[in-house]
């Protein structure tokens, strides 16, 4: 048995699970000082120890399964959400990772789109008119997304010429990020990272004026607590993912703008108020994809001459 | 190496919560109001397995069609890398010409339209 092998294939994933725990602490933090309240402070010194203690609480909650669910995909669907969205963090952009995926790329987009499962399960089987109406939003808005998404990455291949992130990343070496010519490629992404993970100004799966809470209506405690640390791991994911794509280069400055990131998205979340259904629909299939494939053929033909 | 065990660990972990939380939860008595699904606190009106809008299914269509047209658009990317040619800017430019046509013809169809 090679010891090393297994704690470098374990450490990676301990480190994501604390980050998820802080990255909910954050939240909070900065939501709080956004409305002008104190947010989590009495665990420990300054609530740094308010994450672990909520897990525990959610731990130790009851879980009801509601009569006439499907009991196996119920219980299991927490699970396969989060074992796909870690999945995810096999090819975290860094050059002392332990595996290099060449189609980095390819199976980051498979990732985002198998992500979808979890949610198509977790709403069908828990019986419940909310959570299968969340779920159909949640599905459609996502498999959307993707297709803006996925020609993002045919612009950002194309520029750097590899599939591969850390190639990606070490390509803008040079201080040449691909935030300069790719700017609004880059805006086009946030977009599509925001509604792929459904947050705040696309988070329709959620929306509590019209379907309490979507598909995770009928959890409650762990299976509830599985689902949110599957969602932050991907948030957390898309942000370092963004952050080697378009700001790449050095690995400092990557974890710096990973942080920028994550931080973007609780601001987003404060300060924007929801679209409407339609009209984020609108957005992906008439503006947002008109766009990249103009920009498409932009980089087609720069990068050509 | 590696990899296999990162996947065997991350499948360790899903299994471990969840067994964690089947375990750990506190067992209470159920009864029939505690496990009726969530509907506002009335009883649930009619199944919830019920029919829901044609849209979705056609968002479903499009992006299938949507996709694949990516998936083509991938190779491209590659091909630019070993050797650019006017013929290879060409015929890249002329494949997302021919996806914005048919973009534009769905918009003009109104399939892209949400209400209506």
């Amino acid at each position: 048995m090679d010891w090393v092998a297994v704690i470098v294939s374990i450490i990676p994933f301990v480190g994501v699970l604390l980050a998820v725990g802080f990255y909910t602490l954050l939240e909070r933090k900065i939501l709080a000082i956004i409305m002008i309240r104190k947010g989590p402070s009495k665990v420990s010194y300054m609530g740094i120890l308010q994450p672990f203690s909520d897990a525990g609480k959610l731990l130790c909650k009851e879980f009801i399964v509601p009569t006439r669910a499907n009991v196996g995909p119920f219980i299991l669907a927490p699970a396969l959400m989060l074992a796909i969205s870690l999945l995810g963090w096999l090819l975290y952009p860094y050059k002392s990772a332990e595996v290099f995926y060449v189609f980095g790329v390819i199976l980051f987009m498979v990732i985002t789109s198998v992500s979808v499962y979890g949610v198509m399960m977790s709403g069908w089987a828990s019986n419940s008119k909310y959570s299968l109406l969340g779920a159909v939003r949640a599905m459609a808005q996502s498999i959307s997304y993707e297709i803006p998404m996925g020609f993002i990455f045919f612009c950002v291949v194309l520029c750097s010429g590899v599939f591969m992130f850390q190639e990606i990343s070490v390509f803008q070496q040079s201080l040449f990020f691909f935030f300069l010519p790719l700017c609004v490629v880059m805006l086009v992404w946030m977009l599509c990272m925001l509604a792929e993970t459904n947050r705040a100004p696309f988070d329709f799966v959620e929306g509590e004026s019209e379907l309490v809470s979507g598909y995770n209506v009928e959890y409650s405690g762990g299976g509830f607590a599985v689902m949110f640390i599957a969602e932050y791991s991907s948030i957390l994911l898309s942000s370092v993912m963004s952050a080697a794509m378009f700001f790449g280069g050095n690995e400092a400055l990557v974890g710096f703008f990973m942080m920028v990131f994550a931080i973007f998205f609780v601001v987003v979340r404060a300060s924007l108020p929801r679209l409407r259904y339609d009209k984020l629909m609108n957005l992906c299939w008439t503006v947002l994809l008109c766009v990249m494939l103009t920009a498409s053929v932009c980089v087609v033909v720069l990068v050509g001459v | 190496m590696v990899m296999g065990l990162s996947v065997v660990f991350v499948c360790i972990v899903c299994c471990l919560f969840t067994g964690l939380f089947m375990m750990l939860s506190e067992k209470r008595g159920l009864d029939r109001e505690k496990c009726s699904p969530y509907e506002c606190g009335f009883e649930p009106i009619g199944s919830a397995r019920s029919p829901f809008s044609i849209r979705f299914f056609l968002v479903a269509v499009l992006f299938v069609v949507f996709d694949v047209e990516v998936v083509l658009l991938m190779p491209f990317a590659y091909m630019f890398f070993y050797g650019k040619s006017v013929l290879g800017i060409l015929s890249s430019s002329g494949f997302l010409l021919i996806l914005f046509v048919g973009l534009y013809h769905e918009y003009r169809e109104g399939s892209l339209e949400w209400v209506g």
